[in-house]
């Protein structure tokens, strides 16, 4: 009796997590695999068994979905190219122990994380329109720059949640980046410092392979991020993503399908293309991390 | 002793008034999108609680439009969950909520018009938007007469009097005029909707009454076309995006604009250091002795069906919005004209509005309200706004024609509409 209840009681101890996992996020997981493969339509019609034909209608009829595809690979690349490498630089600057005033600094890089997506981008719709926008008149209108059109040209809608993305993820990059420098033994710079390294040989050498875990957890997360964008562009370009739906992303997509036309079942069937997606492509990423480390 | 007798005396009566307070009280929540709309509600919950019911007390809660609508959906979908009991809907949305031909999840509310005796009251062209198969879902707020807004200063100004334009050639003759002296200013903001509100005037829409597309007829695109020449011409120009648009009437860009009654609120909430300096015309004709209105937006309110308080949502609602006093008091609080018939001959409809120069909206709405087209619901409507909204920017920057990115619209909705059938 007493060995018997000290089997269960270890179980019992972390189920609240599991029991809430299996309602909450386990059932809708199955139920939408489901449903994915069904024609539900509207607010209380019942769903009506269509086998394969949303993935199908999907990848070979729906140039919209193709086209939120492109616009939110274009936006991880974007983030990846530029956002990891200026955390990183950012770091460096930051953990110099020169740097006065550095716990401000990082404070000040830290805000943009926790200011809510819906926020942010309400304020970047005012810096970005065309002719009373602060980028316009402040930063390029005194370098003799034209007006850009930000959010009415295609072309510039996704450079600026580019941008913004920028502004809001480079700070916390740099916090992981930094906890990763910090966790660099000293000793190991030295050293390579007293057999003639120079400080870019000690960056390439040491520095940088130290670094690959935490690369590989910022690289992870910046895709998963990416392939999730929502609130920012949803807020900037509104929900059809802008001119040209030059900026919706996939969930974006999802949603409208979804929550605005109500099409559940292929709304479904674009959640669970955009979740292959992402677990292949975070696979890939790891092998290639993985095979940095083998040489 | 002392001590535990007063405790448990206060602990005693603390759970004898926790029982006795919560007895009567009846608060019901609704949900709308528009500030002015939520001030008159607030307003008409007051007075009903006044005089009809003492117990009765509404939660009106604001949300921005897009996210009230999409809420809606999903808590209608899912039975009911945080669904309020009362909501404004959208004209324009209103489709989505009878995609796949099922029910919308709102109360029907035939009963309560025909059996209080309301359906002759109100415009039946406006109420045709929230109805399908006969049912009614909804009752429309306002009658959405569209006119011309105009900056009088600048057009009297340069000696031009937009009330007497009879048709849109008498307006452009003179725009022409006023650009030539100053080729800043804007005399036709060109806004994402314009074409189809100039399309209803003619007496066409994007779907007609049978629910299918139009979208692509001649009328369609020759609108469009029209309207891109008025913008080579520097006389139209597009709106500038979000609040930008209220500081290009603010600085004097923009000096007109077609628009509906709701308008004139919107004007007076985001730009009221205008005041005095606007009037409204009714809308210039494309021939003579044609149409001098079209209809543009509309909002409907709803009972939700899983409401715990139908009756008395209802009752509320015919309070509010089937009474001359509540439809005079929108129009007072918002410029909304109302669709409710026997409102429209009350005095108060006909005061001076200060911010429109003295003039009286009323009888510039109640001029042209009879004549106001008819707007055909479809469950694809919302659907085809999407499509739109996004090629709009393109048609505009003329990198693609009207006939192209309409046709190849209704062709993309005309095979939805198969894809569901």
């Amino acid at each position: 009796m007493f060995g018997r209840g000290r089997k269960i009681a270890p179980y019992l101890f972390i189920s609240p997590f599991f029991v809430g996992y299996a309602i909450f996020f386990l059932y809708p997981v199955i139920q939408s695999l489901q449903l994915s493969f069904y024609r539900q339509v509207g607010l209380t019609n019942a769903p009506r068994f269509i086998g394969f034909d949303n993935y199908i209608r999907l990848v070979s009829k729906d140039a919209l979905f193709i086209k939120a595809l492109s616009n939110t690979t274009y936006y991880a690349l974007g983030s990846i190219l530029i956002i990891v490498p200026l955390a990183l630089l950012l770091a460096l600057i930051l953990h110099s122990p020169k740097l006065r005033f550095r716990e401000f600094f990082r404070f000040l890089y830290f805000t943009p994380n926790i200011t809510a997506g819906v926020v942010v981008g309400i304020i970047f719709g005012l810096v970005f329109e065309e002719q009373y926008g602060l980028v316009n008149n402040l930063l390029l209108a005194p370098l003799g720059i034209d007006n850009v059109r930000w959010l009415r040209d295609s072309r510039w809608i996704m450079p600026a949640v580019i941008l913004l993305g920028v502004w809001k993820w480079t700070g916390i990059n740099a916090i992981y980046f930094m906890v990763g420098l910090q966790n660099i033994p000293p000793e190991l710079k030295e050293a390579a410092r007293v057999d003639g390294a120079t400080r870019p040989q000690v960056f390439w050498h040491v520095t940088l392979p130290l670094l690959r875990p935490i690369l590989a957890f910022v690289l992870t997360v910046a895709i998963i991020g990416s392939y999730n964008l929502f609130a920012e562009p949803a807020i900037l370009v509104g929900p059809e993503g802008g001119p040209n739906n030059a900026g919706m992303t996939m969930t974006m997509y999802l949603y409208n399908r979804g929550f605005r036309e109500l099409k559940m079942g292929y709304a479904s069937a674009i959640g669970y293309s955009l979740a292959v997606i992402i677990l292949i492509l975070s696979v890939i990423q790891l092998i290639l991390i993985r095979a940095f480390r083998e040489d | 002793m002392k001590k535990l007798k007063a405790v448990l005396f206060l602990l005693i009566g603390s759970v004898l008034l926790s029982v006795a307070a919560p007895v009567a009280a009846q608060e019901l929540e609704l949900w709308t999108f528009v500030d002015t709309h939520a001030r008159w509600f607030q307003e008409q919950a007051e007075r009903y609680a006044e005089e009809v019911n003492a117990d009765f007390s509404l939660n009106v809660v604001q949300i921005a439009y897009g996210d009230m609508h999409d809420r809606l959906q999903i808590s209608i979908q899912s039975g009911g969950v945080g669904a309020p009991d009362i909501s404004d809907v959208e004209q324009g949305r209103f489709g989505g909520f009878l995609r796949g031909g099922g029910d919308p999840g709102f109360v029907e509310l035939n009963a309560l018009l025909d059996g209080g005796g309301h359906t002759e009251n109100l415009v039946s062209a406006r109420q045709a938007l929230y109805t399908s198969m006969g049912s009614v879902y909804g009752i429309e707020h306002a009658l959405t007469p569209v006119v011309l807004y105009y900056r009088a200063d600048v057009w009297e100004g340069a000696g031009f009097d937009p009330q007497e334009f009879v048709t849109w050639d008498d307006f452009v003759d003179a725009a022409r005029a006023i650009v030539a002296e100053n080729s800043d200013v804007v005399p036709l903001p060109i806004f994402e909707r314009l074409p189809v509100v100039l399309l209803r005037q003619q007496g066409a829409d994007w779907f007609n009454a049978d629910g299918e597309v139009t979208m692509d007829s001649a009328e369609s695109i020759a609108v469009m076309d029209w309207l891109l020449a008025l913008k080579d011409e520097g006389i139209a120009a597009q709106t500038p995006a979000g609040d930008a648009l209220w500081a290009a009437f603010k600085d004097g860009t923009m000096i007109s604009m077609v628009g509906a009654d709701w308008y004139g609120g919107f004007f007076k909430d985001n730009a009221p250091e205008l005041t005095g300096k606007w009037k409204a015309a009714p809308l210039p004709a494309f021939e003579e002795g044609g149409r001098r209105t079209s209809v543009y937006g509309g909002t409907g309110a709803t009972v939700v069906a899983t409401s715990d308080h139908v009756e008395e949502a209802l009752s509320f609602l015919e309070f509010a919005m089937l009474s001359i006093e509540g439809n005079v008091r929108r129009f007072e609080l918002t410029t909304l004209w109302p669709p409710y018939i026997p409102a429209m001959a009350d005095d108060r409809l006909h005061a001076a509005d200060e911010y429109f120069s003295g003039q009286d909206l009323g009888a510039l709405f109640a001029d042209v309200g009879p004549e106001a087209p008819p707007q055909w619901q479809s469950a694809f409507r919302s659907q085809l706004n999407s499509l739109y909204a996004a090629a709009f920017q393109d048609i505009i920057d003329g990198n693609r024609s009207p006939e192209e990115v309409f046709t190849e619209i209704a062709d993309t909705i005309r095979d939805e509409m198969e894809f569901e059938s």
